[in-house]
């Protein structure tokens, strides 16, 4: 017995509220949950005022939409692909970020425009060139065979991210400061970071939803998705450009963030079925959720356990999505 | 019209002399950082924040210790900079808890990536960027800087520390004149292997202990491959933390050649600051171009035989 899509997005906002709250009031600074709170309503000294103003709100918001943005990229790729463990990594954006990355930290770019940093820019671009190089190769949108460019993604990831390798041997300071960038992580999350990412998610959402029920048509193969109607090679073009940009965009604000894109979309559609008119909406609100409270997690983790090291998120969401994914499975 | 050109001719020195005093006075005023951004001193002794460990042993060499509140996870020297409350990594630091200290001054270095950098200054929090030194007597001059930012205003016009006259007559004391003989070459053992060529410190120090370094090809920090060590044939393999460890390649390379070796105390060999002459003076003993006039101390390493055990690691 399946739960209603409507209990589903009734749970989703409920999620998302609840770590939001915890997002807002763990932190290192030792500000109590009553004082976040009233800081979240203006009322507070100036220190609370700034803990929560420029570090706690813009981190949650910011783990929130990155997580809605890798969800989302996640479900469009499973469905261009028909493959339950494509992420929104899997044709070579992350690779491409890294090495856009790489070059921009390497270069020792402090340039920045409208609050977006040099390495941002360069990581989105790096992304966008990689998945269009890989999709020229593959065939362009001439081609309908999707394996061909999950292979040529593939391949190419690997050779961009040889060339990140070599291009981080060249300086040790490099290497650390790109490493650290490659974990991913929010520490760093400020307002100007927000826009990007929310506009990309719009965008996507816009011009994603008129193709929801293409999406489920693709489950069918491309021979009758055509028969229905469909232009399998048309419509995987757009789900893999608007999953790219999600990408870019994510990956631009908060480097390489793991699991959150393969695991959220899997989960629900083990749990809501495979119909892509409701994994569409309940995708990024679960993915706005998990990497939010994810992020909390890690933050209350740092205190705890870790004497006020920053734990990356990609380890918290590793850690908590791995033995909740393990469960899922052996349930069915 | 004479006259008044006379009074001219006496007033103008005087009131050269007193713009000049002025001037100075307000320059004394004032502390700019190495990206140029202007910081007043303050009234009461500088709550300072700590980010990097060679910033952390340089105030307390320079007897600003007391003023730090905080300091980085990695600040482990001297052993009462490890009893400070801490705050994260350069890399990653905690913002809230740096935040929550109210500190007069963050001190940072380039090791900080500049969006950390940017998001310390976007919390109104007073960011101070001292660029790395990259030769030992710039050494000297960025603890200057370093202890300036940890004065009050009264103290603005009190003379350097002792430990920075000591570090300049010591270093003056061990450099080596004339030109560099030996061939050294500086390795961080490890995957990759890492070697310091030149605009780093390091490079100064082999120079300055009349070393030449064979990676001064390289810039900055740079991987090196084991078999242009091989190539580059150096009489000295100075070990930065460990050495090789046994049986390794690079360990079979260093018995192959009957290369000698050197293994350097990595946290004192890879900040900036006073511990770095105990480690130009152990490379001066150990390769023998210690000036005559300095006692000779420190441990050394001489080449292994080819089926001895490798060496021990000294610690300066």
């Amino acid at each position: 017995m399946r739960p209603s899509p409507a209990r589903l997005h009734v749970a989703g906002w409920l999620a998302l509220a609840l770590s939001l709250l915890a997002g807002l009031t763990i932190g290192g600074s030792g500000l109590g949950v009553g004082a976040a709170l009233a800081a979240l309503g203006g009322r507070g000294d100036d220190f609370a005022l700034t803990v929560m103003r420029e570090i706690r709100l813009p981190r949650a918001l910011l783990a929130a939409a990155v997580g809605a943005a890798l969800s989302l990229a996640g479900l469009l790729m499973q469905a261009v692909f028909i493959n339950p463990l494509a992420d929104p990594y899997i044709v070579g954006a992350a690779s491409g970020a890294s090495l856009g990355a790489a070059l921009a930290i390497l270069a020792g770019l402090s340039l920045s425009y409208a609050g977006q940093s040099g390495v941002a820019m360069c990581a989105f671009l790096g992304a966008l060139a990689a998945v269009a190089l890989a999709w020229r190769i593959a065939g362009g949108a001439r081609r309908t065979d999707p394996f061909r460019l999950l292979l040529t993604g593939v391949a190419l990831g690997m050779l961009v991210s040889a060339l990140t390798s070599l291009l981080m041997l060249l300086s040790r300071t490099a290497l650390e400061q790109a490493f650290f960038w490659l974990v991913g992580g929010f520490a760093a999350a400020s307002w100007p970071q927000l826009p990007p990412v929310l506009i990309t998610l719009g965008i996507a959402l816009v011009f994603g939803a008129p193709a929801m029920a293409a999406m489920n048509l693709l489950l069918l193969g491309d021979e009758s998705a055509g028969r229905l109607g469909i232009d399998p090679a048309r419509l995987r073009t757009r789900l893999i450009l608007l999953a790219t940009l999600l990408t870019g965009a994510a990956v631009a604000a908060a480097g390489v963030v793991s699991f959150v894109g393969l695991m959220v979309p899997h989960a629900l559609r083990r749990v809501a079925g495979p119909d892509h008119r409701t994994l569409f909406w309940l995708c990024p609100l679960w993915g706005a959720a998990a990497l939010c409270a994810a992020d909390a997690a890690g933050r209350w983790a740092s205190g705890a356990l870790a004497g006020g090291r920053e734990i990356p998120v990609g380890v918290i969401t590793a850690a908590i999505g791995v033995p909740l994914m393990l469960a899922l499975l052996r349930r069915r | 019209m004479r006259c008044a050109s006379a009074w001219l001719l006496a007033g103008l020195p005087l009131w050269m002399i007193a713009q000049t005093a002025q001037s100075s006075a307000t320059t004394r005023m004032r502390l700019a950082d190495d990206r140029g951004r202007v910081f007043a001193p303050t009234g009461q002794p500088p709550r300072l924040v700590s980010v990097m460990p060679a910033l952390t042993e340089a105030l307390f060499a320079t007897g600003r210790g007391g003023r730090l509140v905080a300091a980085s996870n990695y600040c482990d020297h001297p052993p009462a900079a490890a009893g400070l409350p801490k705050i994260g990594g350069p890399l990653d630091p905690n913002y809230e808890r740096i935040l929550a200290l109210k500190p007069d001054r963050v001190l940072v270095m380039d090791m900080v990536p500049g969006p950390v950098q940017s998001k310390l200054s976007s919390l109104g929090l007073p960011v101070v960027y001292l660029r790395e030194p990259r030769t030992l007597a710039e050494i000297s001059r960025w603890m200057t800087r370093v202890d300036e930012f940890g004065r009050t205003m009264g103290e603005m016009d009190a003379p350097p520390p002792l430990a920075i006259g000591a570090f300049d007559a010591e270093l003056a004391r061990l450099t080596v004149p004339g030109s560099p003989r030996t061939g050294c070459l500086i390795v961080s053992p490890g995957q990759p292997l890492w070697t310091a060529g030149r605009d780093t410190f390091l490079d100064d120090l082999l120079k300055t202990a009349g070393c030449r370094n064979l990676a001064a090809d390289y810039s900055g920090w740079a991987a090196i491959e084991l078999e242009q060590i091989a190539k580059l044939r150096p009489d000295w393999l100075l070990y930065l933390g460990k050495p090789a460890a046994p049986g390794s390649p690079l360990d079979r390379l260093v018995r192959a050649r009957k290369l000698k070796t050197l293994v350097l105390d990595e946290n004192s060999a890879s900040r900036p600051g006073p511990r770095i002459l105990a480690v130009l003076r152990q490379v001066e003993t150990a390769l023998g171009t210690l000036p005559a006039h300095e006692p000779a101390t420190g441990p050394t390493s001489q080449p292994p035989a080819p089926d001895s055990p490798p060496p021990a690691p000294h610690a300066p």
